[in-house]
């Protein structure tokens, strides 16, 4: 376990030096992680109880949690990008509060009202807690609106990331589900009629919606099963959906990258010809862009585009005529380093 | 799987190179094939033991009809023509005051070309949506609080977004004591059809549109 | 975006993302940061406005008037202002699901390569006025009260026939002041004294002219009542 600390300040360490891409006597973090793994063993068979380095060599677990920590976020992220983890901290929230709540509820239409109220009044804080859980409803909705405002805005949803908006908006209506369905479980006046008006906007869909309604309500009338039906969709069914795709959510993210806002621009790293250096990455990152990127591809198909990328080139050498062999000598290093953290960060996701 | 090759010894057999599209040494496309199905089928089959009767389990409901159920609900001289009467009624048993619905009652009147002797009982969901609607005794109608429908005496519409009229009761009258039974809805012309939620049209092709439900008992024969 | 443009877009980002600093402890500190807030907010919240428990469930009722959570106030004020009944399931059913469709489909039909807001002035103004129209849905649905009041201030006298207006259901269709049907089936009453004459106005409650229904029933002391008010609107 104490080896733990220091690993996370040499994955700070690691993450500043990639920052800078001139920096070239260093070990590759292939090397680097090896020689950490050799080092857990070592102490694992001298001290006999370093559970840390135990559970890795087995797990891979530490290799899998510093890329995810150590990945760079590109530059000129900003406050916008925080509203994704706090919409996902609120629902821990709500799960956390949910659980505890459930300790005292009663899902039965003729005792969930008393229960609530000796929730709320008798038991040690137990208004706080139920307010948690209701203003913490509020506060994802809003989170979850201003995170989808971000990524609109910043046109987030653009290629490659088309997929992880699609689970967002899902996201979006599993949300408003649980408001739907954990809006009836206090029973109070308020719930029951906004409940029975949602059921009544289910059954007004043509052909599918009463039986649907019917489905929801358990029964053509609001019935004895009704409650502990919205309760088992509020309490499993829609959060453990929601927790899925959370996971997948955060693949993605992990997997592609957050954008950055759209006006900063790239420029060039310095001492790199960046086409080379990115298109090994690009080759290792996304199977499918190498044959996009492939020469015979672009030749065949865009016959003008290529000439346009040769103009290119060609002009980028002609300007710097006295930097071609520089280049030549120094290009190799970065594009090596960055197929080698591609197939490194490539390593962690099939291990995981 | 390639019983030909034992260590430090050359295999007997040249087999041919392994398939480019990802078949093993020594395997034939049949048997991929017949592995690959075979293999979906078992797991089909045994996710299907278990998720099919869960689905029966919850989708039961829409095919169970409760038992039909009068409720006596006063005598018959407590009624008039003129006005309603709001009488309590349990429509689901055994959840308590949830289970409970109110009703308007009052006998047929003649300028709506009714009987004397029919017992006239509106329900007081709101066509629309479901709000519980009031009767305003000085304009002689029915308002819903939520989105603003309007219904007259008999309870058509006559304002605001409902669809339909509002829904009424099978009524009948046993030893001087009027009995409500199950519900049913009504067309514009106060035809009696198969009870629906709100928010569904009825008649014309509307009765497609939304088909009968199992759970729910069939319309008085008008 | 044709193949060329993913091509730079992905050559673009991994310079960025070289140019930027590494997840932990730089971006996650801002987020740590922002999630101390929403905490905080949310406790504040808790204690301030605590979980004050409504009335029990009962569906006998025939007084209540139900409110649906202020996050479906849109949705709410957008059944209350589409009147006519043909169009109730595109209300209920028909808008919400399109709208539905649309943002999860975004991605499949915005698909050019342009990101900065004000380079791509069609989806940045949808946003924002998708934003405005729920916003003000919200709004109003917020403030909405029920169909049985008028909020318009009146002299005394008139008192008993603004009641008797309010309760009779006349805002399902008529607009008086800020309450009742804008644009609905009926003609705004805001001003309907300085239009028509006291005994034309009393002429049509009772008679019901068109698709208004007739209010006859009032008795002919609560109809002199409603037309004095109305005819006092000017």
């Amino acid at each position: 376990m104490k080896l733990l600390p220091s690993r996370k300040k040499k994955a700070e360490a690691d993450g500043s030096e990639n920052g800078e891409v001139e920096a070239v006597a260093k070990p590759t973090r292939g090397e680097r992680a090896a020689q950490a793994k050799q080092l857990a063993t070592h102490h694992g068979t001298q001290s006999g109880i370093d559970v840390a380095g135990w559970v890795d060599s087995r797990t891979n677990a530490t290799g899998i949690f510093t890329a995810m920590m150590s990945r760079h976020v590109p530059k000129g992220t900003n406050w916008f990008y925080t509203l994704g983890s706090a919409t996902m901290f609120i629902f821990a929230m709500q799960a956390i509060t949910g659980v505890f709540l459930s300790m005292y509820y009663t899902p039965s239409a003729t005792q969930a009202y008393a229960s609530i109220t000796h929730l709320t009044n008798e038991v040690f804080m137990g208004e706080f807690v139920r307010g948690l859980h209701k203003w913490g409803a509020s506060l994802m909705i809003i989170l979850i609106f201003l995170h989808m405002a971000r990524t609109f805005f910043f046109g987030a949803y653009k290629y490659p990331r088309e997929l992880n908006w699609v689970i967002g908006v899902v996201l979006l209506i599993l949300t408003t589900v649980m408001g739907l369905t954990g809006y009836l479980l206090p029973f109070d006046q308020r719930s029951f009629w906004a409940t029975i008006v949602a059921n009544n906007i289910t059954a007004s869909g043509p052909v599918v919606g009463p039986y649907l309604a019917d489905f929801l309500r358990a029964g053509p009338d609001f019935s004895a099963t009704t409650l502990s039906r919205f309760y088992a969709l509020h309490m499993m069914v829609v959060p453990g959906l929601i927790g899925a795709l959370i996971g997948a959510h955060l693949f993605f993210v992990v997997k592609l990258g957050t954008t950055a806002p759209p006006w900063v621009r790239a420029g060039r790293p310095k001492g790199s010809r960046p086409t080379e250096a990115v298109a090994a990455g690009v080759a290792v990152e996304d199977l499918d862009e190498v044959a996009v990127n492939g020469a015979v591809t672009v030749a065949d198909a865009e016959p003008p585009a290529e000439a346009e990328v040769d103009a290119a080139e060609a002009e980028e050498v002609e300007a710097k005529p006295a930097e071609e062999t520089e280049a030549e000598t120094a290009a190799p290093e970065p594009a090596e380093e960055a197929a080698e953290e591609a197939s490194s960060e490539e390593d962690g996701e099939v291990n995981s | 799987m390639n019983k030909n090759s034992k260590p430090g010894e050359e295999p007997r057999v040249k087999l041919p190179e392994a398939d480019p599209r990802g078949y093993f040494e020594g395997e034939s496309m049949t048997r991929r094939h017949v592995f690959t199905v075979a293999s979906q089928a078992i797991g089909g089959v045994a996710a299907a033991a278990v998720v099919l009767p869960v689905v029966g389990f919850a989708v039961a409901p829409l095919f169970e009809r409760g038992e039909e159920r009068w409720e006596a609900v006063g005598p018959v001289e407590d009624f008039t023509d003129e006005t309603y009467k709001q009488v309590v009624i349990t429509e689901t048993p055994g959840i308590g005051e949830a289970g409970k619905t109110t009703a308007y009652v009052r006998t047929g009147a003649e300028k709506y070309n009714e009987e004397p002797n029919d017992i006239i009982a509106v329900s007081t969901r709101c066509a629309h949506l479901g709000c519980p609607v009031r009767f305003v005794q000085a304009a002689q109608n029915f308002i819903c609080p939520c989105h603003g429908g309007v219904y007259d005496f008999e309870g058509k519409r006559i304002g605001g977004p409902p669809v339909r009229p509002l829904d009424r009761f099978q009524t009948r009258v046993r030893g001087g004591q009027v009995e409500l039974g199950p519900r049913y809805s009504v067309t514009n012309q106060l035809k009696a059809v198969r009870v629906r939620d709100p928010g569904e049209f009825t008649g014309g092709i509307w009765e497609f549109l939304y088909p009968p439900r199992p759970s729910t008992f069939p319309p008085p024969s008008n | 975006m044709n193949a060329r443009e993913k091509e730079e877009y992905l050559r673009e980002y991994e310079i960025l993302k070289k140019k930027g600093k590494s997840f932990f402890p730089y971006a996650i500190m801002k987020d740590s940061v922002m999630m101390l807030v929403v905490a905080g907010v949310l406790i504040a919240m808790s204690i301030i406005m605590g979980a004050e428990q409504g009335p029990k469930a009962d569906p006998t009722t025939t007084t209540y008037v139900p409110r649906p959570e202020w996050y479906f106030f849109y949705l709410f004020e957008l059944l209350r202002v589409i009147k006519p009944p043909a169009l109730v399931p595109v209300a209920t059913i028909g808008i919400p699901t399109i709208c539905m469709v649309l943002l999860l489909l975004l991605p499949f039909y915005d698909r050019g390569p342009e990101r900065i807001p004000w380079k791509r002035p069609i989806a940045t103004i949808t946003g924002i006025m998708v934003i405005i129209a729920m916003a003000l849905l919200t709004y109003k649905g917020a403030v909405a009260g029920p169909p049985t009041e008028i909020d318009l201030p009146t002299a005394p006298q008139y008192e008993k026939g603004k009641q008797i207006v309010a309760q009779s259901g006349c805002l399902a269709c008529h607009a008086i002041g800020e309450n009742g049907a804008h644009g609905g089936l009926g003609p705004d009453l805001t001003e309907i004294g300085s239009k028509i004459p006291r005994e034309a106005i009393k002429q049509s409650v009772t008679i019901g002219p068109g698709i208004m229904p007739s209010f006859k029933g009032l008795g002919n002391e609560d109809l002199n009542a409603v037309a004095d008010y109305l005819a006092s609107l000017d």
